[in-house]
């Protein structure tokens, strides 16, 4: 079966042709165009100017996505789009052009929970995964920990309080002046420090709710910053701006680890995702790898590529899922809810 | 077969051109996200009256804006998504299309064409039988007596009301149905863009910059001019 997978939630307009096989996905194109340059001055996603350049996007990455598969949309068996949660301006793009094609053409059509996407994203390199697993779904937007008994369903065991990880990351390369976004610039400094700064103190919750909390994380980077007014200036090669850098990636990963063991026994968990974009994370990747080992779980993080918003992970799910008998009378929905 | 589409407003108008023959519709869908819900469904009937499937189709043009970002952009997106199936589309402005609508009905201009900019604005643009005479504009509706010196104008049903108390010295051009002269300009202008190049990607018209262009302008000077009032037409 060959999907077409449509994903504009936020800030990445992507499309990729997916072959669905016995064996697993197998990813057949990819073609993802970042708005990086559109809203890095800004600091931060622009909702509107996404959703006006999603529009500019939409017809073309579609149709690189079927020319570097080698298919005419006729050759397809599926179109899956995202249908939220998200940023409904940008969500619209893909939403109502994928409706449109599947009208015209007669193909199947299924709107795709964006967080079953970044489940499924791991099945690519993993289509075996033992069940149930633990899902960590870590962006910018989603701090979330969930369980799974399959591959098309998410049940919530835990989630951040406030901010998500990868705002963190983001307000952390801000306040240094590192660039945007802030993920891949505050890893690379993090990779090259001798040494980490003084380490972070976790958060305590009064009431003992399990969750994570990342926006006094943002606080704490911002006093150290005010405590040293020089490292906002002072650059990517700066050892003690590499050191803040390493020892905020090595809080953050062992923050969004720590419930891990403790969850997994009590739900008889047999494997381990991480996805969304704070999935490249290196320091994250390289500790999920020695506590899955630890504690026997096989362990699935997507290819960088596939972790951050692509059409791939929408395709995959899509696949196994139902097409919808009526796609006209849908709506993208910015706060769509799991099983809705 | 040619669609022609307009979800700049709260309204939606659709139509289907076979030759001389049409098929419209307008239907209220609300602003923003409704016409998400209604366009296709609606499309679905105009087809079955026409006795034509989806196949029929031979070409798309679609209102550009400027109206409602995210009501503009499910017809655009639509079009572009009916442009991956090979079809042609084409652009208009939404003054066109008000322009069109009026000389239907036999008014040839002067006229100036006001449309609900929001926030207290209008977007405005002076025409004349052949054409428009100057460029797209938004401005406070404080400024609009100033600008229209008294000349005639027209505005939607639903935004004359805030614009009338202020132009008692311009009268306002009536349109006795406006929704049929809106579907009768839909059809005339969609046949005469069609004559001329197809366009892709479709590039609207918001002439309104974005708010974070207004209270960031120095981190929005990279913008091309498609992410910042869109492109003017």
């Amino acid at each position: 079966m060959l999907v077409l997978g449509l994903e504009s939630s936020c800030d990445d307009c992507s499309a990729a042709v997916v072959e669905e096989t016995p064996s697993g996905p197998r990813l057949r194109s990819l073609v993802r165009e970042s708005q990086d340059a559109i809203h890095g001055p800004f600091g931060g996603v622009v909702p509107e100017l996404a959703a006006r350049e999603h529009l500019l996007q939409v017809r073309a990455v579609m149709a690189e996505a079927l020319a570097q598969a080698g298919i005419r949309l006729q050759g397809l068996d599926r179109l899956a789009v995202t249908r939220g949660p998200g940023l409904v301006g940008s969500l619209l793009a893909t939403f109502s052009a994928s409706k449109a094609v599947a009208w015209r053409t007669g193909l199947p059509w299924v709107g795709v929970h964006h967080l079953l996407g970044h489940l499924n994203a791991a099945r690519f390199a993993a289509p075996d995964l033992p069940f149930p697993a633990l899902v960590l779904l870590v962006s910018g937007g989603h701090t979330h920990l969930y369980l799974a008994q399959d591959w098309t369903s998410l049940q919530l065991l835990q989630k951040t309080r406030d901010d998500a990880a990868g705002e963190a990351f983001d307000k952390t390369a801000r306040m240094l002046n590192l660039g945007y976004p802030g993920g891949p610039v505050v890893d690379a400094c993090a990779r090259a420090a001798g040494r980490a700064a003084d380490p972070f103190t976790p958060p305590k919750f009064r009431d003992g709710k399990a969750s994570w909390s990342f926006s006094g994380l943002k606080t704490a980077v911002k006093l150290r910053v005010e405590r040293t007014p020089r490292l906002a200036e002072a650059g990517a090669s700066d050892p003690e701006v590499q050191g803040l850098c390493r020892s905020l990636q090595e809080a953050i990963s062992s923050w969004l680890l720590k419930p891990v063991p403790a969850l997994a026994r009590e739900q008889g968990a047999r494997s381990l995702v991480i996805s969304g974009g704070v999935a490249c994370n290196s320091q994250l990747r390289v500790d999920a790898a020695i506590l899955a080992a630890r504690e026997g779980l096989a362990l699935a993080i997507p290819e960088p590529r596939l972790c951050t918003d692509n059409g791939a992970m929408i395709a995959a799910a899509g696949a196994l899922l139902p097409p919808d008998p009526a796609p006209w009378i849908q709506n993208a929905d910015a706060d769509l809810k799991l099983g809705a | 077969m040619l669609l022609a589409l307009d979800t700049t407003t709260e309204i939606l108008h659709l139509a289907l051109i076979r030759g001389d023959q049409v098929w419209a519709r307008r239907v209220l869908s609300g602003v923003g996200r409704g016409h998400s819900e209604r366009l296709i469904p609606t499309l679905d009937e105009l087809m079955a009256e026409a006795g034509a499937a989806p196949t029929d189709l031979t070409g798309v043009a679609a209102c550009l804006g400027p109206g409602g970002f995210t009501s503009l952009r499910i017809g655009v997106a639509t079009a572009e998504g009916f442009g991956l199936t090979g079809l042609p589309t084409w652009g208009f402005s939404a003054f066109a299309l008000r322009a069109e609508a009026l000389r239907q009905t036999g008014v040839a201009g002067p006229v100036w064409i006001l449309l609900d900019g929001q926030r207290s604005e209008a977007f405005h643009q002076r025409w004349v039988e052949r054409g428009p005479t100057e460029p797209a504009a938004k401005h406070p509706l404080a400024t609009l007596p100033e600008r229209l010196g008294g000349e005639p104008w027209w505005a939607p049903e639903a935004f004359a009301p805030k614009v009338e108390p202020l132009l008692p010295a311009a009268p306002r051009l009536p349109l006795a149905d406006e929704g049929a002269a809106t579907l009768a300009g839909l059809v005339a202008l969609a046949r005469r863009v069609s004559q001329g190049p197809s366009e892709a990607p479709l590039v609207p018209f918001y002439l309104r910059e974005t708010d974070a262009e207004v209270n960031f302008p120095h981190a929005a000077a990279h913008l091309p001019e498609a992410l910042r009032k869109g492109v003017a037409r």
